[in-house]
Formats: C-alpha cells, structure tokens, sequence
C-alpha cells in the first residue's frame, strides 16, 4: 500500500496538533479549559466521510499519538481506546444522501462527548477530583473550533479524494 | 484498503490496546517500555518547540531546587534521631536489648481499632508476642511477623488484655480496651482499667505492666497509662478505672521491640539482713 498524499497530511496534522496542544499552548499561557481538541477535529473530519470502522481506526491511532506524547496518559492505552469509540461514534453519523453543513458540527459533539464521559469515567474510577465544569468548557472550545475549521478539512478532503491523492 | 481488512486491523489494534491497558494497570514493565519510547522518541521535539532556556538563571534555580531538597532531607533525618534518641534514653528501653523500627503503615478498622505496621520482622530477630515500646510507653505487642515487616497490636486493640500493677503499692488488674457493654462513659482512646482492689485505684496513679513470664508478650515495668477517673462504687467486688494510655496511637512513629531475655543463671539465695526495717512487698 502506497502512503497517500491525504495519509501524510493526516499524519502530519495529528503529530503536529498533539504536539501543539501537548507542549506549545501552555508555554503561551492558554488556559487548559480553552485548548480545544485539535486531534478530535481531524478524526471527527475523516470518520464523518468515511463511516464507523474508519473512524474507529483512525480514532484509535491518534490516540496512541497524543498518548504517547509526553507526559505519557496513565493508564496506558486509555485514551486510544476512547479515541477509538469517539471515531467509531462520529462515523456512525455519515449520511451519503445527505449534504447537511450541521452533521459534521453534530458528529463532533458526540465525539467529544464521548471524550469527556471517558475522562469523567476514569476519574472516577481512580477516585480522582472530577472537573466538570472543565471539561465541559474544554467541550465546548472544541465544538467551536471544530465549526470554523471543520468545513475546510472536509473540503481538502474531498478536494484531494477527487484529484485521486487520498 | 479493504473494508473487511480494516475491520481486522482494527480489531487486533484494540486488543494490543487493551491488552496494553491491562498491562500497565497491573503494573508489568512492557507498558513502561512503550512510554519510554514515547519519550524517547518524541521528548527532544517538545524540548525543540518548548525553547528550554541553558542560561545562568535555568542553572541557579535547579540548583537551588536541588539544595532545598537535600535541607529537607536533612532536616528529616535529625527529626527521626531526635525521636530516636528520645527512645533509646526513656526509661522504657534501659537495660533492654531492643531492636528500633519505624511504622510504615497503619490500619483504621472499623471499629476504630488502630493497628501498625513496622519495618522489621523475622530477618531482624523479631517473634512474635514481642513487647513494642514508645519512648513514653507501651505500644503493643506483635502479633505477626513477615521476613521484612511486623504488625502490631496496638494497646486498646480488640482483645488486648495487659496485666497490669497501679500505682505506688503495685496493685494487680488488667487494662483491656472498653467493652461495649461498659456501664460508665469513657472517652474515645482512653483503656479500662479492670479487677482491682477497692480503695487503691486513685486518679494520678501510673498503671505499669505485670510482665510475664520470659517477657513474652509484655515486659515488666513498662509505663502504660494514668489513671484518669475512678468509677463509682456500686458494691462489686473489684473496681474499675479509665486509664490515658501514655502513647498516642494515632501518633506513633519511631518505636522500639524489646528482644526477649529468657534467664538462663539460677538466682542465687542471699541473706537477709539481721535488723528487719520494713519487708519487701
């Protein structure tokens, strides 16, 4: 299998987006509950084109990649894994006769959704402080991010896919 | 790709995932492997993006940081030689071979019962039913031993009963922790002094250990509490007491495990002197 203009771009984006949120918008003085989930955006962007185990796939492996970028998740693997049912859930709202702007918008707040019952769900687990109100601004950031760049993620996609590069 | 192909290869990523995840809660090293590498890999990156400063300022503060560190190591280790020597001059431990611990872990039961775990056991020489001392009194007695560490039965534990003598005339009884059928109120941590004489127990009175025999579980001597309050008399037999333990066991932290000494010399008969001046007891 020949790696895809489209692949590489997707590669490069997660990379780049995991490091960002990860390293360079603390150091800017970005309060956590306003970075919004720029890895969630690129799952949520192909999942919603390409349907559930698509999503899924993807979902899992940009969860490997903000997993693995330090500081390391603890317990390792859970984040993919919520990754995974956030893409596998974004997917699940890919509609072929339908060309409605608000699905994309619609299958990232599931997705995000999905997160944050994920990270509510593991703190509660580990018994750890849980941060609600947090994680529902961090939600919402995401969701309006997700709005403005969403629409041009879908269109390179579509862009590429028809020039036969995805 | 093929739909059925990447409906496999998701599969097997989710196991690896999961069988990861269950790796590192369980604590095997595989998982470490895997964040190493994700520090390895991609920590010279952030390093890169984050812009780490290697001026004068980044290397005073670490080492002031590091400085701090090694004050407050040294500031811990003269607080535990303090207690220790505390320990070792109270009047608990003179004359006593004893081997000095510390308490790694204590237990609240549910009935509010306080038992400690201290870090030395079968390696170092302890048994059990060894006396445990504070500098101010009795601990316990330990009731099971590992190669590394001891539990200890903390005074006023369920079904700890000391033998006790109170006071300067040396009157026999038992301090055991209240019951729940006690007919007098006693405040939480104190013990109750049972089954003694009545007319000896008077409130400032220091309960001491009987002692058994080769000083198993209890030495003698060793300072257990004071006596606090006197029940009242109601015509029983023997009266009872509320005794303040002399250690709090909610604050124990360096103690000390008297080292059995079985006698082994017969004791020699002595003359008694000629003039009787008062008898021993």
């Amino acid at each position: 299998m020949r790696p895809t203009l489209l692949g590489v771009l997707r590669t490069a984006y997660v990379l780049v987006a995991a490091l960002l949120v990860a390293t360079l918008l603390p150091r800017l003085g970005a309060q956590p509950r306003w970075v919004p989930d720029l890895v969630l955006v690129a799952v949520v962007a192909t999942a919603v084109l390409r349907g559930p185990v698509h999503g899924a796939l993807v979902g899992l492996l940009a969860g490997w990649v903000v997993e693995l970028v330090p500081p390391v998740g603890s317990p390792l693997g859970l984040t993919p894994l919520v990754m995974m049912v956030a893409g596998l859930v974004a997917g699940s709202f890919r509609r072929t006769s339908s060309r409605s702007r608000l699905r994309a918008p619609a299958a990232l707040l599931a997705a995000a959704g999905v997160l944050l019952v994920g990270r509510l769900g593991s703190a509660v687990l580990a018994e750890g402080s849980v941060e609600v109100a947090d994680g529902l601004w961090r939600l919402v950031a995401t969701v309006a991010a997700g709005a403005l760049v969403l629409p041009a993620f879908l269109a390179l996609d579509r862009a590429l896919v028809r020039r036969r590069l995805g | 790709m093929q739909p059925t192909v990447r409906r496999c290869l998701l599969v097997v990523l989710a196991s690896l995932t999961l069988a990861l995840l269950v790796a590192d809660l369980a604590g095997w090293s595989v998982a470490d492997g895997v964040r190493r590498a994700g520090g390895f890999v991609l920590g010279p990156v952030q390093r890169a993006l984050a812009g780490v400063p290697r001026d004068d300022l980044a290397a005073v503060e670490s080492e002031n940081v590091r400085l701090r560190a090694v004050a407050a190591e040294q500031q811990h280790r003269l607080d535990e030689l303090d207690r220790l020597d505390e320990l070792l001059g109270s009047s608990a431990t003179t004359g006593r071979t004893l081997v000095p611990a510390r308490v790694v872990a204590t237990d609240l039961s549910a009935l509010g019962v306080r038992s400690v775990t201290i870090d030395v056991g079968s390696r170092d020489g302890i048994r059990t039913d060894s006396t445990v001392v504070a500098a101010d009194g009795l601990v316990g007695r330990v009731v099971a031993v590992s190669p590394w560490t001891s539990d200890v039965q903390v005074l006023g534990g369920a079904g700890s009963v000391v033998a006790v003598r109170v006071g300067p005339a040396g009157t026999l009884g038992t301090v055991s922790a209240p019951a729940a059928g006690d007919a007098e109120p006693r405040p939480r941590g104190s013990l109750r002094l049972a089954g003694i004489a009545p007319s000896t127990p008077v409130v400032g009175d220091v309960v001491r250990t009987l002692g058994s025999v080769d000083e198993t579980p209890y030495a003698a001597g060793i300072v257990v509490g004071t006596v606090t309050a006197v029940d009242p008399d109601r015509g029983q037999l023997t009266r009872s007491a509320t005794v303040r333990p002399a250690v709090d066991p909610d604050a124990i932290d360096v103690v000390a495990v008297l080292v059995p000494t079985a006698r082994s010399t017969p004791r020699p008969a002595a003359p008694a002197a000629r003039t009787t001046a008062g008898g021993g007891r």
